[in-house]
């Protein structure tokens, strides 16, 4: 149809097809680019894999009772590593109120974390300071044992 | 082109463009996304050796960043690390180490394993001092051979220098304990080390890659159980089973690397030696006790059943199972046990009496290989009777016959029996024994065919090959 | 409507003359497909913009993590293989459209007088484009971007007089570096594209203020009209141009995915190293003649080039009248032809 023609049909009719005619359009190309402005944030998110592997960390001899042992983990954290009575207990240093680095305090068998003065038990259950307000404890690593190798668990994100 | 006909054409080019995003999303849905190998991880001492040995041993360093220790975490110094009062320890850069890293060792994060071989034969095999192999290799031949011939296999006693009271010798620099060089480098499978454990697990786990794919080809094996005394890899390459293997492996269908590697599950092309006599099944463990599979010994002169022969026996042919019918197994051992029986019944036994009457009547030396018949019997039961016995038992056909009992009958008729009547001189006990054993209705064929089965034979040769025939 | 009123006080923008001053008229001629090539360089622009920005969220621009960046986009992140091919066949593509259109600006005499200007502009955009690519290409730290830096880096260091200067400007230092990747980052996501955006600004306004040339061929029946509207017309046109261009993107990322080769490995140059194919008569040039020759002859050809113009009127008052620009500039391109298809058959 040309557009003299178009305008020779009733105005109200030519309005309603030229209106269709461009709502088809316009849901056409917001389809298309929307799928492709949503692949855009799709792909903004990140969304890692979990890995679980384990990582070797001492044999049981270096782990005699009442010694204890600091190990660095892959991503850089440092594990200590102590021997309970249950068996080989595995914590991060990392303190779980706001991220500081946790000490180990022999002569108070505690842990202590210098920046709000955060206070762990030897099993890492937070006992004092606002970890303790929180019902937080330092992160506890799952181990095992091949043979008399102590090895840890780590859930990675790649 | 008007406005109309331009609208019609970019919706439908948008629609175009949609259809590409939708085959984009099945794409990338259908993209499997490997989380990458993590890479070597190092203790703070293991990393201290790496950074040197690196440079120092390229390809110690390499091969090991590529296993499985590696990934795992376990480096350098958490296997060649030394306790204080080891006899072999040496401060190495502030660290005390042993060169040597033995089943001990290896045993503190793999006991189960290491307890499984120190109950096998494996680990037997360094302690051949006494057996006449040894007196072969050590004073037959000499020293050196023994040390680089038999010790390679069977294992020595690693030894250090030791001055006159009995000190061990240590280099300058560093204190390192010095090798009796006629000990070490070994690798035997029966090494006997100094700190006291019998093995090295590294005869087939190689160092420092370790990887189980080398220990479950048959090649591995096929270091040591080869040769003309007890030929298990050349049966194996001839049997069925050695071709099966030779094509799979071609074919990547072995999966030799996999964990776990469980016949019928996660390979079934074809078997290895670790198949049948170690590795898992479905109903089996791996065991690092090949004898818990073994039914006949095949070493001696004369074969015995092994202790608790029937559990052991019913355990390799569970293995067997995976592959073949009941029925099919029956019918080998059936056909086993009679050459076995065989070999026994009209060789092994009978010449085992004749040797023995000789050596009672003193026409040979308590010596061993100084005479003649003693080299004639040796080769009999430890060469060619073990191809015959071991050619049966793993379906080697060349073996058993041309390579086996062929070779067997001829020592035995053309050597063995010729040798021990002219050694005899006379007497009449040997000769008594030596026709005690001719007696026998095996060996009667001696004193001549009988008329029916000669005319049997020539009427054979004439139609066959129009041949004529005394 | 209360908003609308809201919005008018808040905004006092003549609605009337807003919409005569986008509503340009186009000229008849336009309504020919092959007439939108400058059209297609800008949405590929912005194709190039948003894609970039998206990967940028996940490049490293550091020589040790480079190379793994990339290839983490192309096979780990969602759609990220999607992202990268968009951006990589765009740039090629937005290469070859804007050289169509180089070309058809040059053969229709569009660029003389009064419309110089508008030339010289697009001559520094085109160069800004190459560039574009030049520095994309190396951000990848592959063994070929990193030995075409290092081929292009002594090439602007054999300039006559201030070679060197430019070199070490360009790498920072003397060789490829740490510093060299930072530079070319920087380059192609701030520099390039603020010099881009200032460049097309001043195209697009110059061509908005003298119009779009207007040429009328000789078969040409008379219109009764010889303009049509932007909108939507013209604009429609220029919205299926994109969804065509983003369709075809796509397929070609689909088919031809983008690759990784070895990464940048500065100990070992590759048997056969080679630039992106828009720089193959550079290359392929540079071999027969030579190093300063060819320096100073692309430079010599380079100002020719942004000075064509006025190179063009010398010719015709030197010809007396002829018009020698198409046959010279068929011989150039055929040779540039010549050069790149040679390079790209060794």
């Amino acid at each position: 149809m040309t557009e003299t023609e178009r305008s020779r049909v009733e105005p109200s009719v030519a309005d309603r097809r030229g209106f269709l005619r461009w709502a088809f359009l316009g849901v056409a190309l917001v389809a298309a680019y929307g799928t492709a402005a949503a692949y855009g944030v799709r792909f903004l998110f990140r969304k890692g894999r979990v890995r679980r592997r384990k990582v070797f960390v001492c044999m049981e001899k270096d782990l005699a009772p009442g010694r204890s042992l600091v190990r660095r983990a892959p991503d850089g954290r440092d594990i200590l590593l102590t021997r309970a009575d249950e068996g080989v207990l595995a914590l991060s240093n990392v303190c779980p109120h706001l991220g500081c680095t946790v000490r180990w305090e022999p002569q108070n068998s505690r842990f202590f974390c210098p920046c709000h003065a955060g206070i762990f038990r030897p099993d890492g259950v937070a006992i004092g300071g606002p970890p303790a307000k929180a019902g937080q404890r330092l992160e506890r690593f799952e181990t095992s044992t091949s043979g008399s190798a102590i090895y840890l668990h780590l859930e990675e994100e790649v | 082109m008007n406005l109309e006909a331009k609208k019609v054409v970019v919706a439908v080019l948008s629609l175009l463009f949609l259809g590409s995003l939708l085959v984009v999303a099945w794409v990338e849905g259908g993209k499997q996304r490997f989380a990458p190998e993590p890479p070597a991880e190092f203790t703070t001492e293991s990393k201290a050796c790496y950074d040197c040995h690196e440079e120092k041993t390229p390809g110690i360093a390499a091969q090991w960043v590529d296993s499985t220790h590696a990934r795992l975490g376990v480096g350098c110094y958490e296997c060649h690390r030394a306790d204080e009062g080891d006899v072999d320890g040496w401060t190495h850069e502030g660290r005390l180490i042993a060169t040597i890293v033995s089943p001990k060792d290896c045993g503190a994060c793999h006991p189960e394993i290491r307890d499984e071989f120190e109950k096998s034969h494996h680990a037997k095999g360094g302690e051949i001092l006494g057996s006449l192999d040894n007196v072969l290799g050590e004073i037959v031949e000499g020293p050196a051979a023994l040390n680089l011939g038999c010790r390679q296999c069977h294992g020595a006693k690693v030894e250090f220098l030791r001055d006159a009271a009995g000190q061990i010798l240590r280099d300058k620099t560093e204190g390192k304990p010095l090798f009796d060089t006629a000990t070490w480098p070994n690798s035997g499978i029966g090494r006997l080390n100094p700190d006291g454990s019998r093995g090295a697990c590294t005869a087939c786990h190689s160092r420092h890659r370790f990887t189980v794919a080398m220990s479950r080809r048959p090649e591995s094996c096929g270091k040591c159980h080869m040769g003309p005394d007890h030929p298990q890899a050349e049966i194996y390459a001839e049997s069925k089973h050695g071709i099966a293997f030779a094509t799979a492996v071609d074919q990547g269908l072995m999966n030799l690397e996999a964990r776990p590697w469980i016949v019928g599950r996660d390979y079934n092309a074809a078997p290895t030696c670790a198949t049948c006599h170690m590795s898992a099944t479905p109903t089996h463990p791996m065991t690092h006790d090949p004898g818990e599979r073994i039914s006949w010994t095949l070493r001696p002169a004369v074969s015995t059943r092994m202790e608790d022969w029937e559990r052991k026996r019913k355990k390799m042919q569970d293995v067997c199972r995976n592959c073949h019918t009941p029925d099919w197994i029956e019918a080998h051992y059936a056909q086993y046990d009679d050459v076995v029986d065989l070999y026994n019944e009209k060789f092994a036994k009978p010449g085992a009496a004749i040797i023995d009457a000789l050596a009672k009547a003193g026409k040979i030396t308590p010596t061993p290989f100084d005479d003649e018949i003693e080299w004639t019997w040796y080769y009999l039961w430890h060469h060619e009777g073990r191809r015959m016995r071991m050619g049966a038992s793993m379906m080697g056909p060349d073996f058993t016959q041309w390579h086996g009992a062929f070779e067997v009958a001829e020592r035995f008729y053309v050597e063995l029996i010729p040798q021990a009547l002219e050694l005899a001189h006379g007497d009449e006990t040997v000769l008594a024994a030596i026709e005690q054993v001719m007696d026998a209705p095996e060996h009667a064929w001696k004193k001549g065919l009988s008329p029916e089965v000669r005319s049997r034979l020539r009427d054979f040769y004439q139609k066959k090959y129009g041949q004529e025939i005394r | 409507m209360r908003a609308l009123a809201w919005f008018r006080e808040r905004v006092p923008i003549d609605a009337s003359a807003l919409r005569s001053g986008l509503n340009e008229p186009i000229p008849l001629h336009l309504r020919r497909w092959w007439w939108a090539l400058g059209g297609t360089p800008a949405y590929l622009f912005l194709v190039q913009v948003v894609t970039g920005i998206l990967l940028t969220f996940y490049y490293v621009p550091n020589p040790d993590h480079a190379y793994a960046s990339v290839r983490a986009i192309t096979e780990e992140v969602a759609f990220g293989w999607w992202i990268r091919g968009l951006h990589r066949w765009s740039s090629n593509l937005m290469i070859a459209a804007v050289i169509l259109h180089v070309m058809r600006v040059f053969f229709t005499g569009a660029y003389r007088r009064p419309r110089e200007l508008t030339w010289v502009t697009g001559a520094f955009l085109l160069f800004v484009v190459l560039f574009f690519g030049f520095t994309g290409y190396s951000l990848v730290y592959e063994q070929l971007s990193y030995w075409g830096a290092t081929v292009a880096g002594n090439l602007t260091a054999a300039v006559p007089l201030v070679g060197p200067a430019l070199g070490s400007l360009l790498r920072g230092g003397e060789t490829i570096s740490d510093n060299t990747l930072t530079r070319f980052f920087v380059l192609h996501i701030g520099i390039l594209p603020t010099l881009f955006f200032l460049l097309i600004v001043v195209h697009l306004s110059f061509v908005r203020l003298h119009g779009v040339s207007d040429i009328v061929f000789r078969d040409e029946a008379d219109r009764r009209e010889r303009t049509f509207p932007f909108f939507p017309d013209h604009l429609l046109m220029e919205i299926g141009i994109g969804v065509a261009l983003t369709f075809v993107l796509t397929c070609l990322t689909l088919i031809v995915p983008p690759a990784l080769g070895e990464p940048a490995d500065p100990l070992h140059a590759p048997a056969h190293i080679k630039p992106e194919w828009y720089f193959y008569f550079t290359f392929r040039w540079l071999k027969w003649t030579g190093l300063t020759f060819a320096v100073l002859t692309l430079g010599l050809g380079a100002f020719l080039f942004v000075a064509w113009p006025w190179v063009d009127r010398a010719l015709a008052r030197l010809s007396r009248g002829r018009d020698l620009s198409v046959p010279l500039g068929v011989l150039v391109f055929v040779g540039l032809i010549v050069l790149t298809l040679v390079e790209a058959a060794a």
